[in-house]
């Protein structure tokens, strides 16, 4: 009985966060679902369970208000867990939402592209993007960022540099 | 506290199943790239010396006259279209489909295909299949494939939602249905049927291997296998989603990426600081040819230039290149790191040294991306761009150590030989000009009109032809003709010329029908 219980919370928990139109109602139980949810996520996440935490993270898609962010993280996900096509395929759907993307700023858009390049692997274009970037208009968290990204375009056009950037799945 | 642990089991169990179930949904999604629908692409034009029938368009029928100077009909306008003619027959189009016709006019292959393709000396026939199945719509289309021999002879059959057929001079190509993999021999022998196996995946066939890798922690090892399952060689390498592996050779491999970038490594994996990058994502695949030459142009990316290996990784050329040409009729283009241009025989000894200066100004757009052929002599002559120049600049220097400034609407088409001399300058109201092949080359004129010249510069076919384009954005090119064996097919007019601008062609096309006037 206690198992069919689980069950029955569980399918709530996930119909609630892939149904489209919701009431207000709706979205606050949503919203309270995601965050069960992704404290799921994060521990099947800190475990290095990466299949599980696949799984979990496809059900949490409009818990994310983000879409570019969301397909980062699913491909950085894919990635962890070896599925280099899957993880690509992620990480192109990133990049023309952010290509399109009309809110950003070019400094915001081009760090985003930036990282993006470099978790395929394409420093070529990543060396491009890094000298368009307006470094004087840069917070400080965006320069230190920018300065990590400049050392792993740097470290030579044909060696890889994808598993060493890290990424948080929720902040 | 332990209902959480419980709920969290729960969740694992649940979406163990969902995250398999998910992936093996992707094995039932069809290849867009395999070009079963492109089958309104260009025309390969047919060498003269090589086939036994020309296509001659009637209005919008083909037909086939005899390569001779009699032109007898072989078959009556009949086609609605003629993709490729081969000494064998041609690859045309009829109510149904594609299919291949001798000179007798039997269809050797019947034409109900989508898209008929030449793949090393056999014929592959694509269509779009759809199965009705319990899946969602988008997981029921497939690619149905039929492989035949040149005379007709059917070799085998295989359904495949992705697949790599015979590359090159390989002799055995993939298919993959749903999750079960079919590798077939050219003959037509089915030689090895598998599961998908997530732990030992399939990657491909490369130089007749097959090609597997495993994940092992943070990176993979690549296996070859022969047909005989004996191992040929592995490759330790940090990428999950390498196209092909070669073993060029004892401690030199080649690695196929994806978006056209290719990877060198040695035999430990460890890479090498040379390599080529598209520098795209998404938007070019890969030629799975490209590790089946002799040597490779690369770019050090490091010292951010290029230079040339062989398959031992010996350097031929070193890495002081701004750009290194494909070779052409013996010589090679190169451009250094300071901007000299020069051409060079294939063991690196310049020819032709220090072009004019203004070459590269004016010709290496022109001739690479307009053209798009190597920059080099055709019968003895090469193709420049120059202009008139009008005063030296002090300042301002874009090109080099020299510039000037130009006069407007001044440029020019000029052809020189191997000693430097120019031989023809046409006058810069041409709007146009190709490269020569079998001493005619294609120029447009002032009015936009195509004809060709001789060697002397003179019109040889008169200008009343068009070039066409072809292509979709964002890579439209120029379909420029060219003689080959005799005959030069004009894509506007949809048939061939002869060498003396007999046209095999008559009647209307199909923007005659039109009138744009208004």
């Amino acid at each position: 009985m206690k198992t069919l219980v689980s069950v029955l919370i569980l399918i709530t928990l996930i119909s609630a966060c892939v149904k489209n139109k919701k009431t207000d109602t709706e979205i606050f139980k949503m919203e309270a679902n995601c965050l069960t949810l992704k404290e799921e996520i994060q521990k099947q996440f800190d475990n290095k369970d990466y299949p599980v935490t696949i799984a979990l993270f496809k059900t949490v898609e409009e818990c994310y208000n983000d879409p570019i962010a969301y397909y980062m993280r699913l491909g950085y996900l894919y990635q962890l867990n070896n599925q280099g096509l899957q993880a690509r395929e992620y990480f192109i759907k990133a990049i023309t939402l952010i290509e399109n993307n009309q809110v950003l700023s070019d400094n915001e858009r081009s760090l985003a592209l930036v990282t993006l390049y470099l978790m395929l692997n394409k420093k070529a274009i990543a060396k491009k993007e890094i000298k368009r970037i307006n470094k004087n208009a840069l917070s400080r968290v965006q320069q230190k960022e920018l300065k990590g990204l400049e050392e792993m375009a740097n470290i030579g056009e044909f060696i890889s540099v994808s598993y060493k950037i890290e990424m948080h799945l929720f902040e | 506290m332990r209902k959480l642990i419980h709920l969290v089991i729960l969740f694992t169990s649940g979406y163990s199943a969902s995250a398999q179930s998910d992936t093996l949904e992707n094995f039932y999604i069809y290849n867009d790239q395999i070009p079963i629908d492109r089958v309104e692409r260009e025309h390969i034009p047919l060498n003269g010396n090589e086939v036994d029938m020309i296509p001659f368009r009637v209005d919008s029928l083909f037909g086939f006259v005899e390569n001779n100077a009699s032109r007898k009909w072989l078959i009556k306008p009949t086609f609605e279209q003629v993709f490729a003619v081969y000494k064998e027959g041609a690859i045309v189009k009829k109510e149904y489909g594609y299919g291949l016709v001798n000179s007798k006019n039997e269809m050797v292959i019947p034409s109900f295909y989508e898209n008929l393709i030449k793949e090393n000396n056999i014929y592959h026939g694509l269509i779009a299949g759809v199965i009705d199945t319990a899946m969602p719509e988008m997981y029921n289309s497939y690619i149905y494939n039929q492989y035949f021999s040149k005379t007709g002879e059917f070799l085998f059959e295989e359904n495949a939602h992705d697949q790599r057929s015979f590359i090159g001079d390989d002799t055995l190509a993939w298919f993959r249905f749903g999750t079960t993999y079919h590798i077939w021999s050219i003959s037509g022998k089915l030689m090895r049927s598998f599961r998908y196996n997530e732990k030992m995946r399939f990657a491909g066939i490369a130089d007749n291997l097959l090609i597997y890798f495993e994940p092992v922690g943070d990176s993979f090892m690549y296996y070859a296998f022969n047909i005989k399952e004996e191992l040929v060689f592995k490759l330790p390498s940090e990428w999950g989603w390498l196209q092909g592996v070669y073993k060029l050779s004892n401690d030199l491999y080649g690695l196929i990426g994806q978006d056209a970038d290719y990877f060198f490594s040695d035999g430990k994996g460890n890479l090498k600081p040379y390599g080529v990058y598209s520098g795209y994502v998404g938007f070019f695949n890969s030629d799975l040819e490209y590790f089946k030459q002799n040597h490779f142009i690369v770019k050090n990316g490091e010292l951010e230039m290029l230079g040339m290996i062989n398959r031992n990784g010996e350097t031929l050329f070193e890495f002081k290149y701004k750009y290194i040409g494909e070779l052409q009729d013996g010589l090679r283009f190169i451009r250094d790191k300071d901007e000299e241009t020069l051409f060079i025989d294939q063991t690196g000894a310049k020819v032709i040294d220090a072009l004019d200066k203004w070459y590269i100004a004016g010709s290496y757009k022109y001739l690479l991306q307009v053209l798009q052929q190597p920059i080099g002599f055709y019968d003895g002559l090469c193709l420049g761009v120059d202009f008139v120049k009008l005063s030296e600049k002090k300042s301002g220097d874009l090109i080099g150590k020299h510039s000037y400034e130009m006069h407007p609407d001044s440029t020019f088409f000029y052809y020189f030989d191997q000693t430097g001399k120019r031989q023809i300058e046409l006058n810069s109201n041409m709007k146009f000009a190709g490269n020569f092949s079998e001493g005619l080359a294609p120029v447009v004129n002032a009015e936009g009109a195509l004809g060709f010249i001789n060697k002397k510069g003179e019109w040889a076919i008169k200008p009343e032809y068009e070039l066409a384009t072809a292509g979709s954005y964002p890579l439209p090119y120029l379909v420029v003709p060219q003689f080959i064996g005799g005959y030069a097919y004009i894509k506007s007019f949809k048939g061939y010329i002869d060498k003396d601008g007999k046209p095999m062609f008559s009647g209307k096309r199909l923007e005659d029908h039109y009138d744009f006037s208004h």
